[in-house]
């Protein structure tokens, strides 16, 4: 009774506290949301219109309005790169502290269509306790949340370790920035023992979840050239090969459209403790896996069972169409045969797949033997590798565990993510010995990257609690 | 120049030529209207455009000084214009009647002119007018009235005329039944219909079109999802609406070789495949390399007979266009809800169009992979065209005419392209004889940009169709 007293009375300060911190800064975290920046891939204009900028100045303006005790707050914007948030928070016990390193991206998703009603990409709204807005659960919460978990440590007069706080602005656009900055910022990070990423996903809202693996990607738009000039298509076809037709011969080599199986050049074989752990969270999940999707009206999903669609998510290459060039709108598109087309391919990989492989892979199957002797042409090829978590220690899945229990009321889960972080694979090699929590909160119809992106707010606040609990119970464990 | 039956050639072809020149200016002042027809252009009827060019039409032929004519220009409420020419023939009530066929209305611009050349800024470069609808098909209501003009001027005969220019055609002509309904009294009975919107294999010999493809065609959505997720998240849990397309097109054609399936071909007519040998002959290798290529990419076949009757004969699948898809610079990772494709499917010459959408159809929506959604939009299909057979008479004249004009043998033509009216008319005056002939030649490119159209071919198009229509007005009589 005591000992549930004891808790009880933490679970509540720590919430409280998180609860005004949160509160305080919604305002000006809302007005974060209403810029309509995009990524560098989406906009060429990103350094020259200053979104992104005005972000990342609001986003520093919400950092020292926190009031964070020891800390050094700058925003790097060096030449022809996107700006970079860096935080620097003293250890409570000076130079015997290890260190935590916090990431988290200040860029965004382009807006995309379908908004529901009264709901839109920059006007952000609350409804039933979800805010609604491009950015908001990827990633704008992460600086609020990194910064609220130290602030709330640091006023319950509890001890943390030294702190560094890294916010880029490129990981939509695959993170190309980040090396120079961790560069240009190594000596003032030195080494770090603890890696907090925010911004990845839970499986639900009820508990807390550890992101284990990430899976890659290759991608790149891809272009059939079969004439130099548009045709009338009744006097052409049968004669001109068709570079649609083409292209579905080259999209085959990749995958079978029967099944969406992607060829052996992109796949791997499935670690046996990952299959294991596989097998536990598919049952966690069950159905939900697949429920959680706005399938359209009798839409079938790729498979059925619930562990075939975790693996096939996790751990199997996929291909995507994601855009397309050259193809008129159906709505007035006149019979002709047209000179090319271009379709974007994006192709995850498995979290162990070597990338620089896979585009080799990727540009080999597109450009050799040619149907017809049809121009291939591949632009902005670009990959990143997937992520596969080292073990930690228990010390920390203890804290793992208890945080979970003490803020959600059940245990923490371990997971797979079908998304990519492709930095988590730069810092592991970068930091070695470090250890990852990788956390976030994009569940269940949080929709990034579609319409009505929605941050679910109980489940943050408390996340945030978890992480603050964590991280003070690391303390004592990374010192050196 | 010989004469023929009493046809003075040389002064049809001196008169041809003097009225296309002077017609020129005005024609160019058409061009310039930026219309297009009601299939690529919502306000069609509102802005104005394809109106305008159908009165600047009207005006030409009023000033065109025919004798006996009646000019008529129809809009009816929630149609495109229509104009009409009636003329009496030399002799009165005991003629026959020519039936002229053409259209005003215009494709859209398309993209990727040559400098200096662009759809609605006529130019002449080497005898050619670069032009969006010159070729395809405005110089059609020129050739009909100077033909007619010559033959008057000439003091010579010609049988009772119509002239139909209709202003749907690149829309699937679904106006013109109304309006021949209407004018079903006035036209009366057809002996021979000549209409002026089809090819030439080239620019050296008159060209007789017999056969022509069907089409059938639709925008065709596979929906998955109600809206756009994370494709990290959802790749190999919700099926690709792109994927499921893939699919579907595989039921339509084979993507290895093209061939599409049995449900939309027929056996070739053995007449017609013997006169497809001969034409092919002539084009020789003209079929393959008549078409822009980009740099080492091949034609489907070497075979120059397998290309033709591969573009005459066989159906064939197109993808012309698309929405859903993103645009391919700016497309974020999103699995997408759903993806729409254009499918444009030609047919062979005697292929119903209505067995083919029915075809279509059911191929496409039933049992659709994974369940998904199939939406069918904007279903539309047009017959094929194939010519009775000529009399005697009018091959001898359609001969005579290439080589008094061209100095060469007439040729038949089977057309890739589809004019659906054709059937139509074939089916509403079953004893009336065609000649269907034009000048979209080598690189003419109706649809795509730099559309020519070339002047010395068109202007002894217009002297053989002269000479034609007067020589067989003794052939009409009633």
């Amino acid at each position: 009774m005591l000992q549930d007293q004891v808790q009880g009375n933490k679970r509540v300060q720590f919430q409280e506290t998180v609860d005004k911190h949160f509160d305080d800064s919604l305002p000006l975290f809302m007005d974060i949301l209403r810029v309509p920046s995009q990524s560098r891939e989406f906009d060429p204009e990103y350094l020259t219109n200053g979104l992104l900028l005005q972000s990342a100045k609001l986003f520093k303006e919400l950092v020292e309005n926190l009031k964070l005790k020891n800390a050094k707050i700058e925003l790097l914007t060096d030449e022809g790169l996107s700006p970079f948030l860096f935080v620097e928070v003293e250890g409570s016990d000076g130079d015997t502290d290890g260190s935590v390193l916090f990431y988290g991206h200040m860029d965004k998703q382009p807006p995309f269509t379908g908004w529901r009603d009264g709901l839109s990409a920059y006007d952000p709204k609350i409804i039933n306790d979800k805010l609604y807005a491009r950015g908001g659960a990827d990633d704008s919460y992460s600086v609020l949340g990194s910064v609220i978990a130290i602030r709330t440590i640091q006023d319950l007069g509890l001890k943390h370790p030294r702190v560094v706080m890294i916010f880029e602005a490129d990981e939509e656009s695959g993170s190309d920035h980040i090396e120079h900055y961790l560069n240009k910022l190594k000596d003032r990070i030195a080494n770090v023992d603890l890696i907090v990423c925010l911004d990845s996903g839970c499986g639900n809202y009820e508990q807390f979840w550890s992101t284990t693996t990430l899976r890659g990607l290759v991608g790149a738009n891809v272009t059939v050239q079969i004439l130099n000039e548009g045709v009338h298509s009744g006097d052409a076809s049968g004669v001109v090969p068709s570079s649609f037709r083409i292209f579905r011969q080259l999209l085959n080599r990749i995958d079978d459209p029967k099944t969406g199986e992607v060829v052996d050049d992109f796949q791997v074989t499935i670690p046996g403790e990952r299959y294991i752990q596989a097998q536990k969270t598919a049952a966690v999940f069950s159905e939900g896996l697949i429920n959680k999707f706005p399938l359209h009206q009798n839409t079938q999903p790729v498979s059925a069972d619930p562990f075939k669609a975790y693996i096939n998510k996790v751990w199997k290459a996929q291909l995507a169409i994601t855009g397309a060039d050259g193809l008129p709108h159906a709505s007035n598109a006149g019979n002709v045969l047209r000179p090319e087309t271009t379709l974007k391919l994006s192709v995850r990989l498995p979290p162990t797949k070597d990338p620089k492989e896979a585009e080799e892979s990727f540009i080999r199957i597109l450009t050799t033997n040619i149907p017809y002797g049809a121009t291939v042409k591949i632009e902005g090829l670009n990959s990143g590798a997937g992520f596969n978590a080292l073990d930690n220690k228990p010390y920390l899945d203890k804290l793992i565990d208890e945080a979970s229990n003490l803020f959600y009321g059940k245990e923490a889960v371990t997971f797979g993510e079908g998304g990519s972080i492709p930095l988590m694979n730069t810092l592991q090699q970068q930091f070695p010995q470090a250890q990852f929590i990788i956390t976030g909160v994009l569940g269940p119809n949080s929709n990034e990257h579609g319409p009505n992106e929605c941050l679910d707010l109980p489940y943050t606040k408390k996340l945030i609690s978890c992480i603050a609990y964590i991280v003070s119970g690391a303390q004592q464990h990374l010192k050196k | 120049m010989d004469q023929q039956q009493g046809i003075p050639a040389e002064q049809i072809n001196q008169l041809v030529n003097k009225h296309f020149d002077d017609a020129l200016p005005k024609l160019i002042e058409i061009l310039k209207i930026p219309s297009q027809s009601r299939m690529f252009d919502p306000e069609y009827l509102t802005n104005g455009l394809l109106l305008r060019t159908a009165q600047e039409f009207r005006d030409y032929i009023l000033g065109a000084n025919l004798k006996n004519v009646k000019v008529e220009l129809l809009e009816d409420e929630g149609y495109s214009p229509f104009l009409f020419v009636e003329i009496d023939g030399s002799d009165g009530q005991t003629d026959g009647t020519v039936l002229f066929y053409g259209h005003m209305d215009k494709q859209p611009p398309f993209n990727g002119w040559k400098e200096g050349l662009s759809a609605y800024e006529p130019k002449i470069v080497d005898d050619k007018l670069y032009a969006r609808g010159g070729a395809d098909d405005h110089y059609s209501v020129l050739g009909a009235v100077i033909a007619i003009r010559t033959i008057q001027e000439l003091g010579l005969k010609h049988p009772r005329i119509v002239m139909t220019f209709e202003a749907d055609e690149e829309s699937g002509s679904a106006h013109i039944d109304h309006y021949l309904a209407k004018l079903k009294e006035k036209i009366g009975d057809v002996d021979l219909v000549v209409c002026l919107d089809s090819g030439c294999g080239n620019y050296e010999q008159l060209w007789i079109t017999t056969t022509l493809r069907g089409m059938v065609g639709a925008c065709v959505t596979v929906k998955v999802l109600d809206e756009g997720v994370h494709s990290g998240d959802a790749s190999g849990v919700v099926p690709s609406s792109f994927r499921i397309q893939r699919l579907l097109l595989d039921r339509i054609d084979n993507p290895n070789t093209g061939e599409v399936v049995e449900d939309f071909q027929v056996n070739i007519p053995g007449e017609r495949y013997l006169q497809a040998q001969k034409a092919a002959e002539v084009l020789g290798k003209s079929t393959l390399t008549k078409f822009p290529f980009h740099g080492t990419t091949q034609p489907t076949t070497q075979d120059y007979f397998k290309a033709y009757l591969n573009r005459i004969w066989k159906a064939q699948l197109s993808v012309v266009g698309a929405e859903g898809l993103p645009q391919a610079k700016t497309a974020g990772n999103v699995l997408r809800p759903e993806t729409t494709l254009k499918y444009s499917l030609r047919l062979p010459p005697t292929k119903d169009p209505k067995e083919a959408e029915a075809a279509f159809v059911k191929i496409l929506t039933t049992n659709v992979p994974y369940n998904a959604t199939v939406k069918i939009n904007g279903l539309g299909s047009g017959s094929g065209f194939n010519a009775p057979i000529n009399q005697p008479y009018l091959d001898s004249l359609i001969q005579s005419a290439s080589q008094l004009f061209y100095k060469k043998d007439a040729q038949t033509l089977g057309e890739g392209g589809s004019i659906p009216l054709m059937n139509t008319l074939k089916e509403q005056y079953p004893k009336a004889q065609f000649i269907v002939t034009g000048v979209l030649g080598p690189n003419s490119n109706a649809h795509g940009p730099n559309e020519f159209l070339h002047i010395p071919f068109t202007k002894n198009l217009i002297s053989c169709i002269t000479y034609i229509v007067t020589g067989l007005q003794i052939h009409l009589k009633k």
